[in-house]
């Protein structure tokens, strides 16, 4: 498993430092980094590289600061951890309303550096196991497994229906069932892979999932309403 | 499910507004909160472990009190916390303590309001209680929060709820157990109602989400109870 990080610091030598910091955490800890540079934010959102696992940012910076970066991040990108870095202890109060992990006053020690990453990769261990990475046609799009209602298979094709979007992506459903397995997706037929957690209930043979209905074939109909009821945990 | 919130200072003493809006806000969103302010931080700490949610507010002695904080985030890694503090510069601690939001005294109601819901959306993780009702056509999944009231009559229990209404076979005493404490209250032998869609209290009815249905008495005053009670 590699992590990807950005390190986003417009002056080069605080900027190489991080990512030494980083890599030498990286090797002390036998964790794989993958480690992106950027001396702006501007480039950072231009080149699109995500979605990273975590990413650091100066606040004060030219064209672009790092307050504002995270905000725009954070617009497209629920799961990425968020780690202010700055000499500037006012801006802290900020920083809550991106979600940011944490606040780092420079400048920074490696043994203090080095605690707060061992905070931070447990937290992004923690939310992984509950997210995917889909590549779509548009490039990689990570989603939490909750956010999908259903996933849908047509010719070599998924489409993975959530709330307000659809992301379409090459894969087999039988490929997509094992990696749901942990998240409560259950099979109704042949085409289809459902989330448990939104269905609202059943009528005629078909699973009510959102505002959709979903036909269940009679040979998965007994396995999807165990599972179902197992899911809920209760009855009248 | 109840969300159990300690608020912790003097100014959750002093502002019965903040107590009062973050009692709607729970309401708003059909969910039965029970707050409890405390004295001081230390005694929200000796029940650390109870809350879900906890505001700690940042006193003069700043070592003794992240130290305390630290500890109610030990004693309860998935609560969670708030810190409010007039002291601006403050607000780099939270990181450490994992903290949902910072909050700068003397508090603007924008401020409080994105703070509750920044609290929200980290409860939003855990599960809502749900029933399943087996009717004619399949299944319906409800949660306790869409419930409005339960009635019963000839064996046909008659569920109303924000979906819609739902008719199974059953009596009352075989409902689940959540549907028989609060906030769902026996009206009478054959009806059951979540306080949180009364809209209204008349003199031998009440009105529940639009629907009236009759009430004794001696009912309704062990209504009116619980429902203070309830914010």
């Amino acid at each position: 498993m590699t992590y990807k990080i950005a390190v986003v610091e417009d002056e080069a030598g605080y900027r190489r430092q991080i990512a030494d910091y980083i890599q030498r955490f990286g090797k002390e800890q036998d964790v794989k980094f993958e480690i992106l540079e950027y001396e702006s934010a501007v480039r950072l959102l231009q080149e699109k590289k995500g979605p990273f696992d975590l990413i650091f940012f100066d606040i004060q910076m030219p064209e672009m600061n790092g307050m504002a970066a995270a905000r725009a991040v954070r617009s497209l990108d629920d799961h990425v951890e968020i780690v202010f870095l700055t000499s500037m202890a006012q801006y802290a109060i900020h920083g809550y309303s991106v979600g940011a992990f944490d606040f780092v006053l420079k400048p920074v020690q490696y043994y203090p550096f080095s605690l707060r990453m061992a905070r931070v990769l447990e937290r992004i261990r923690q939310k992984q196991s509950k997210c995917l990475v889909l590549e779509t046609g548009r490039g990689a799009v990570r989603i939490g497994s909750d956010e999908i209602c259903y996933v849908e298979s047509e010719g070599r094709n998924l489409h993975y229906h959530t709330a307000d979007q659809v992301y379409t992506v090459r894969k087999s459903l039988k490929q997509a069932e094992e990696e749901l397995a942990p998240f409560h997706f259950v099979r109704c037929n042949h085409w289809y892979l459902i989330n448990l957690k939104h269905v609202s209930g059943i009528r005629n043979n078909r699973a009510v999932v959102e505002r959709v209905e979903l036909e269940i074939s009679r040979r998965n109909k007994t396995a999807f309403v165990k599972a179902l009821m197992e899911y809920i945990g209760g009855g009248v | 499910m109840v969300i159990h919130i300690g608020m912790a200072g003097d100014w959750a003493i002093k502002q019965e507004t903040v107590r009062k809006r973050t009692a709607a806000y729970f309401r708003s969103r059909r969910l039965p909160c029970q707050i409890s302010v405390f004295a001081d931080n230390r005694r929200m700490a000796a029940r650390a472990e109870q809350m879900d949610v906890m505001f700690f507010q940042l006193g003069q002695d700043g070592n003794a009190d992240l130290e305390l904080a630290g500890e109610i985030r030990r004693r309860n890694p998935k609560a969670v916390l708030v810190l409010v503090s007039s002291c601006k510069d403050r607000a780099i601690w939270g990181y450490q303590l994992n903290a949902a939001d910072f909050l700068q005294l003397p508090l603007p109601e924008a401020a409080f309001h994105r703070a509750l819901n920044r609290i929200w959306r980290r409860l939003g993780d855990r599960g809502e209680d749900k029933i399943v009702l087996k009717n004619g056509d399949g299944l319906v999944i409800l949660s306790l929060q869409e419930i409005c009231h339960i009635e019963v009559s000839d064996h046909q229990m008659r569920y109303y709820t924000e979906k819609g209404n739902f008719e199974v076979r059953g009596q009352l005493c075989t409902v689940e157990k959540q549907l028989l404490e609060p906030p769902f209250f026996f009206c009478s032998r054959s009806s059951i109602v979540n306080i949180r869609y009364v809209d209204r209290i008349d003199q031998d009815s009440l009105w529940v989400h639009g629907i009236q249905v009759p009430i004794s008495r001696a009912k309704k005053k062990e209504l009116k109870e619980l429902m203070d009670a309830d914010g």
